[in-house]
């Protein structure tokens, strides 16, 4: 058997190419690190070609939210409101909620306009993306294939709804591995806040057949971020040192008998952790930021609010992890929609401008990518669970992305004129994950593993393309 | 090398966590370790204190701190094996 991959051992390295302590200012998290610490360096051939982008933050708007009260303005859809749902777009489909119901058109519930040089419609609800309108990329014609929630994100996170598939963070960090010796290359924080928040399984961020170092570390987000990351009363850090060195040699040396892939994972992991126990508080310490900075996202240190989650993930970004997951989990607005948009919005949409502004400022949005969406959209019909709402839709809805490689203040593909189905230049969510993959530097078609006798790619083997009209 | 008492003591500890006795390397390993928590906490008693009174059970006062404290450390190891925490 096989290493599933290969560490480079810091003393081997250093011998190896006969670099200095000194002159390797690019292995400094290796020096600093202690005796024997590795860290992974990526698949051998990755990236297939020069990367666009390092690290990528994906806001999950939890729930789905409404399209139709975001970016996708129908003025038809005003002009139907209250009539009966043409037989034509809803003949045959899927339907959540609203199965064996009357169906009618449900007009906007607040107004579009045109922000911005590029012109792009935004709502009234998100005053602070009409801000960014010159800045992110909205494409207007995604689908899915998953009209309830957990399969939905399953699909969105793994490009399948079958569970037990690596997520796309996962993905990611085994193919190009972590730029931060001392924290997780895949961190997930969510929020709460809206309409009945939906569960999200820790499964969404499951590693599935890829190695489980490479699963997403949940941090809390408020209290501990992470639990027990203190040490025991009465033990410092270097007697902690000390046990965990000792815990590392009685497992490498019954890794040499058994050559079991968990047991290096187990390896890194506690050495991950070690280095976690000093870098995690000094993480969600937030008394070096400005008043102004924290004014600007709107958060209150430990409140657990997806403003301070921005706020910490933007830091996660800067210390080197590779994909940070905000789930804001409010967004399922079947009914009361506009109180909701209201609430989710109030609770979301400053902070966002305020992590995009903020990545903008510090020079990291030029080579990190920033995804705004969720699971799917939802209904140009009316469905009423307390006041005017809307049920899930999976066959029209918006989502955005913006930073290194896309092209800003673009508006990309249409819905028809209710906002049913994406009819233009249609973006499956595994066009997405191509595209994403496109602009880290990786072919999506030669980056696979193999699982069960099977080539297992995140794109799987339907068709798949990169978007190339929104690449700048 | 340990002496006798305290190697009986690992090996008790370790056939207990692991259903088998350690090999030589893995009783130099974990008898290091012990030397350095009982060095370590030699020099502060009031840290082997601390760790022994975490939990809800007290530490029983006729136990010498230092000791228990020291062979806390080992035991801390030995149960965070992988060997231990899995079937293999």
């Amino acid at each position: 058997m096989t290493p599933i991959y290969n560490y480079i051992n810091r003393r081997t390295f250093l011998s190896n190419t006969g670099l200095s302590f000194g002159s390797a200012a690019l292995l400094s998290q290796l020096v600093q690190a202690q005796e024997g610490v590795s860290t992974y360096p990526g698949l051998s051939g990755l990236p297939h070609h020069k990367p666009k982008i390092k690290r990528v933050v994906f806001l999950c708007m939890a729930g789905g939210p409404s399209h139709l009260e975001t970016f996708d303005f129908k003025p038809q859809l005003n002009k139907l409101n209250g009539q009966p749902m043409p037989d034509s777009f809803t003949n045959g489909q899927p339907i959540a909620q609203l199965q064996g119901q009357k169906l009618k058109v449900q007009g906007h519930l607040t107004r579009f306009q045109k922000h911005g040089k590029s012109g792009q419609f935004i709502s009234d609800y998100m005053p602070y993306h009409a801000k960014m309108a010159d800045d992110i990329s909205v494409i207007r014609s995604m689908v899915t294939e998953q009209i309830n929630h957990d399969p939905a994100h399953t699909f969105m996170n793994t490009g399948t709804a079958i569970s037990g598939r690596p997520s796309m963070g996962s993905w990611i960090n085994y193919g190009l591995g972590s730029e931060s010796s001392d924290l997780p290359g895949f961190v997930v924080l969510t929020s709460v806040g809206g309409r009945n928040p939906q569960p999200i399984a820790s499964r969404q961020w499951g590693s599935g057949f890829l190695p489980s170092e490479f699963q997403g570390v949940e941090f809390n987000s408020s209290g501990d971020p992470v639990h027990y990351v203190s040490n025991p009363a009465g033990v410092d850090r270097n007697h902690q040192n000390a046990l965990i060195r000792t815990i590392r040699r009685l497992d490498s040396q019954r890794n040499k008998l058994v050559d079991n892939p968990e047991i290096a994972t187990r390896i890194s992991a506690y050495e991950m952790a070690f280095r976690m126990q000093a870098s995690v508080p000094e993480l969600t310490d937030l008394s070096s930021e400005s008043q102004k900075t924290l004014d600007m996202y709107g958060a209150k240190p430990g409140d657990g609010s997806f403003a301070s989650n921005c706020l910490l993930a933007r830091r996660l970004l800067e210390k080197g992890t590779r994909f940070v997951q905000l789930y804001h989990r409010g967004w399922d607005h079947h009914g009361d929609l506009d109180k909701y948009m209201k609430i989710c919005c109030g609770l979301t949409d400053k902070p966002t401008f305020a992590l995009l502004t903020d990545l903008k400022q510090r020079g990291l949005l030029e080579d990190t990518l920033v995804v705004w969406g969720g699971e799917f959209g939802r209904t140009p019909m009316f469905q009423g669970k307390g006041g005017a709402g809307r049920d899930h839709h999976i066959k029209g809805f918006s989502m955005w992305m913006a930073g290194g490689g896309i092209k800003p203040g673009l508006s990309h593909g249409e819905t028809d004129e209710l906002g049913y189905n994406a009819v233009k230049d249609v973006v499956h969510v595994r066009d997405f994950h191509a595209t994403l993959l496109h602009l880290l530097g990786i072919n999506h078609h030669r980056f696979s593993k193999k699982f069960q006798g099977l080539d297992m790619r995140l794109t799987g083997v339907e068709p798949a393309k990169v978007i190339k009209e929104i690449l700048a | 090398m340990l002496v006798k008492e305290k190697r009986e003591r690992l090996d008790h500890i370790f056939i207990i966590a692991l259903n088998r006795s350690p090999s030589e390397e893995e009783r130099k390993e974990l008898g290091e370790l012990f030397t350095y928590a009982k060095s370590d906490f030699q020099k502060n008693p009031d840290s082997a204190k601390a760790l022994i009174n975490v939990g809800l059970s007290l530490a029983p006062e006729n136990l010498d701190a230092v000791e228990l404290a020291s062979w806390t450390t080992v035991t801390r190891a030995i149960l965070n094996l992988s060997e231990t925490t899995t079937r293999n």
